[in-house]
């Protein structure tokens, strides 16, 4: 298991520098990856479906870059878009276009039915945490451009 | 010596006054000569004469110039709608623009602003789709801080915005090497078959190699995803044929090397759109997003069919 956390860092690491994240946040980003494959992995453990291990999973990474976000002043989407990779059901594609090639039309339909479930649960997942954050108290906004006073001496 | 009489107000060093007989509009020269009379009423314009001596405030178009700008470069990069709106709003407002309108979609944004009497400004600018760059929205988020903060004045803010544009991409060979290693780590952790993992890697690295070729060329995204599926599903199909002492299966090695071509930006900010109610935006990147997996799995799909069906191959 933890080599498959370290292998979730390694990936996210490399996928944020092909969407040519800051090189100081790379690791932050291989951080919320590890995060997240480790929610998804637990959850697994404990006997969760797909979908809802999907669903904590992209709770827990979308939590973190918020988090991370808010520490070091940049945008969520720096951590995000990286960190939710892992969830992405890229392979479901994959599976859809192989049953249909192969002639199984009943699996293309589980998997396509299964694939949308899987992005629906990683939107809500975002969406939940975006409300989250918008009414907790350091403004409304993730990584608010909105300054109070305390955050303006911070930063002087 | 006869003096004139200051009217309307003198922002921006553009004033209407009265010289002699003659009315004028603009900057207010030491030549003309102009007197305040000593009533209250007009200590207002003696004030407002001070301010277009000092010109501290920026003229309105420039300071409107330089929202567009940011918000056209953070657009380009991949930023959600709503940064870039509060960038635009958060710069008109530092430099005390109130009546301004803005309204951004996903490849375009259309400004609007204008000041009592004096100039009005509409801009509709195009933002064409472009490569993603996270580390130019990093900065611009920063840079619009500052601003915000009052920490820099117009044309600083203008050579920075300049400097941030010319960020250059990381070197090729840092990204192919990254891209294999994402499809490799990638492979390893839901598979855990490291033979799969090695191939993935490989593959990821040459896939790499298509796509910088295919953006050097400008190809368009239809051809750049169908032939990149296509190109995966090809290698992996050799990988697996080889003869070699351990079982790996097909599945295994193709689901670690798509991940490069995942459109992983665009699902996520639509998603993010949608929940700041951005929908038309939101709609079209779910639409981007939707389309590109499509087309990777009818590549994937035109290689597998061709290797059944006319080579007459099984898929292992």
């Amino acid at each position: 298991m933890i080599v498959k956390v370290i292998g979730a860092f390694i990936a996210i690491a490399a996928f944020a520098i092909l969407l040519e994240s800051p090189k100081r946040y790379l690791w932050c980003a291989g951080v919320v990856g590890a995060v997240g494959w480790l929610v998804y992995l637990v959850c697994e453990k404990a006997g969760a479906d797909e979908v809802l291990a999907t669903f904590f999973s992209a709770m827990a990474i979308a939590i973190v870059s918020h988090i991370f976000a808010r520490v070091f002043k940049a945008p969520v989407t720096v951590f995000l878009i990286a960190g939710i990779l892992p969830t992405v059901p890229g392979a479901g594609m994959y599976r859809i276009a192989y049953n249909i090639i192969a002639g199984n039309s009943e699996l293309a339909a589980h998997y396509l039915i299964t694939t949308l479930e899987l992005a629906g649960a990683i939107a809500i997942a975002i969406f939940l945490v975006d409300a989250m954050f918008r009414v907790s108290h350091r403004g409304w906004k993730q990584n608010s451009l909105r300054y109070d006073g305390k955050m303006n001496e911070k930063q002087l | 010596m006869y003096f004139g009489v200051i009217f309307g107000n003198a922002r921006n060093g553009r004033t209407v006054y009265r010289c002699g007989n003659v009315k004028k509009v603009g900057t207010i020269m030491e030549s003309d000569k102009i007197k305040i009379q000593g009533n209250s009423s007009d200590l207002r314009a003696e004030n407002e004469l001070g301010k277009c001596n000092n010109s501290e405030q920026p003229e309105m178009h420039r300071v409107l110039e330089l929202a567009l700008e940011a918000g056209c470069i953070l657009l380009k990069n991949g930023a959600e709608i709503f940064r870039v709106e509060e960038t635009i709003w958060h710069i008109c407002n530092r430099y005390h623009i109130e009546q301004m309108d803005a309204f951004v979609l996903s490849n375009g944004i259309f400004l609007t602003a204008h000041q009592k009497g004096e100039e009005n400004f509409a801009r509709v600018k195009y933002v064409p789709l472009a490569k993603i760059h996270l580390g130019i929205v990093t900065e611009v988020n920063a840079l619009s801080r500052e601003i915000a903060a009052g920490k820099l004045d117009i044309e600083e803010a203008f050579a920075r915005l300049e400097e941030i544009e010319k960020m250059p991409p990381r070197k090729d060979w840092q990204l192919i090497l990254a891209s294999g290693l994402s499809c490799g780590s990638f492979c390893y952790l839901t598979q855990k078959n490291t033979p799969a993992s090695c191939m993935a890697f490989a593959i990821g690295i040459v896939l790499y190699i298509f796509l910088l070729f295919a953006r050097r060329y400008k190809l368009s995204k239809l051809i750049i995803n169908i032939v990149g599926g296509g190109l995966i599903t090809v290698l992996a199909l050799i990988a697996t044929s080889l003869p070699l002492p351990f079982k790996v299966g097909f599945s295994q090695v193709i689901i670690g090397s798509i991940v490069p071509l995942i459109p992983g930006m665009a699902f996520v900010n639509s998603i993010r759109d949608i929940a700041d109610s951005d929908f038309i935006s939101g709609i079209v990147r779910m639409l981007d997003a939707l389309l590109v997996f499509v087309y990777i799995a009818v590549g994937v799909g035109c290689v597998l069919i061709f290797y059944e069906q006319v080579l007459g191959g099984t898929i292992r």
